[in-house]
């Protein structure tokens, strides 16, 4: 391919037409890459006629060049970032595989763009957690959201990864894996997460502000969440009670994701009892 | 390899698209200037001139440059070059 030659007709083309700034060509032999940028200005002199016919000489040209990439500059900005935590291997490696694998199709790029932001922050890059943040917020809603908050907190390595290997690589329950996995992902804001080092007075304490919380934005129930032989038995223990005790509390959903003692999810339904 | 960087403003997106022979409906979507029929872009939605931002070889890929639809763009037509 004579990239020389190409250049040189496209240089030849716009400039007769006097429409492009900012055009500046960057080539490198060894690699055969040729950059520029494209600027048409918003309030520029030529007519939509003229940049027509411009496109039309120019298209011959680009139908000679097999690969390009055309991209705006916040495209540039995304692929270059992503390429550089892709391709460096001491970084969350286990975690981007398991989600390149194992996480549902619709959010396996959320997840890695949740990632990203998860590294930009241990780095200290404030500006680029905002940036990604806005950018999934923006293209996600609230789903993009709750997953980059359950990555930020880590759920992704101490409670979805364990739980797939339990019910899918242990039991072959990919079914009831997804089931709970939508429940983390959708009831996020809602959901309490058990850790072995908090008190059964804390737990008890946060289960009833979410349960306040869901009345408040007209949710319908509370998911309670725990990893343990132990904390299993602490969160059918405290659910009960306050059902019991709690008024708004109209049923709790104790076995419907127990599997071997060892992995619990509870679903406290908030609404008034009969 | 061709890496060209455009202006994210309306005009230069349409002159861009019209070096591949497309343009934009009444509503704003990207569409075949010939056949007047939306495009679909690399997650398989259409796509409208605002979100265009990435354009590939290879079938002529045309892609959204949020970094969420470019983590997607990178893993299925980058990641291996």
């Amino acid at each position: 391919m004579d990239w020389g030659n190409i250049i040189k007709k496209m240089e030849s083309i716009v400039k007769t037409g006097n429409i492009l700034s900012g055009f500046k060509i960057n080539s490198d032999n060894k690699t055969q890459e040729i950059n520029f940028h494209v600027h048409v200005l918003e309030n520029g002199k030529v007519s939509e006629a003229e940049l027509a016919n411009i496109s039309q000489q120019l298209r011959p040209q680009f139908k000679q060049v097999s690969q390009f990439l055309f991209e705006t500059p916040k495209a540039q900005a995304n692929i270059t970032r992503i390429k550089e935590y892709s391709i460096d291997n001491d970084i969350d490696q286990y975690s981007k595989n398991f989600v390149r694998e194992n996480i549902p199709e619709r959010d396996k790029a959320t997840w890695f763009t949740s990632l990203i932001l998860r590294d930009a922050f241990r780095k200290g890059k404030m500006d680029e957690v905002q940036r990604i943040k806005d950018q999934v917020r923006d293209t996600q809603g609230e789903r993009g959201n709750n997953i980059t908050n359950l990555c930020s907190a880590n759920y992704l390595e101490t409670l979805i990864i364990p739980l797939y290997k339990l019910l899918v690589e242990d039991r072959g329950d990919k079914s009831k894996f997804l089931e709970i996995y939508e429940t983390i992902v959708v009831d996020f804001p809602f959901a309490v997460f058990v850790a072995s080092n908090t008190t059964l007075e804390e737990v008890k304490a946060e289960i009833i502000e979410k349960i306040h919380t869901v009345r408040m934005y007209g949710w319908y129930r509370v998911s309670v969440h725990g990893i343990g032989s132990e904390n299993v038995k602490r969160i059918q223990k405290l659910a009960l009670e306050i059902q019991n005790e709690n008024d708004d509390v109209a049923g709790v959903d104790i076995n419907s994701h127990q599997s071997s003692g060892t992995i619990v999810t509870v679903t406290l339904t908030v609404g008034a009892k009969e | 390899m061709f890496n060209i960087t455009f202006e994210n403003n309306s005009r230069t997106k349409k002159f861009i698209l019209g070096l591949f022979g497309k343009e934009t409906d009444e509503n704003g979507y990207i569409i075949e200037s010939m056949t007047k029929k939306r495009i679909l872009g690399a997650d398989g939605q259409e796509i409208t001139l605002s979100d265009f931002g990435v354009l590939k070889n290879g079938s002529e890929i045309y892609a959204k440059d949020d970094i969420v639809s470019m983590v997607s763009f990178y893993e299925k037509f980058l990641a291996k070059n």
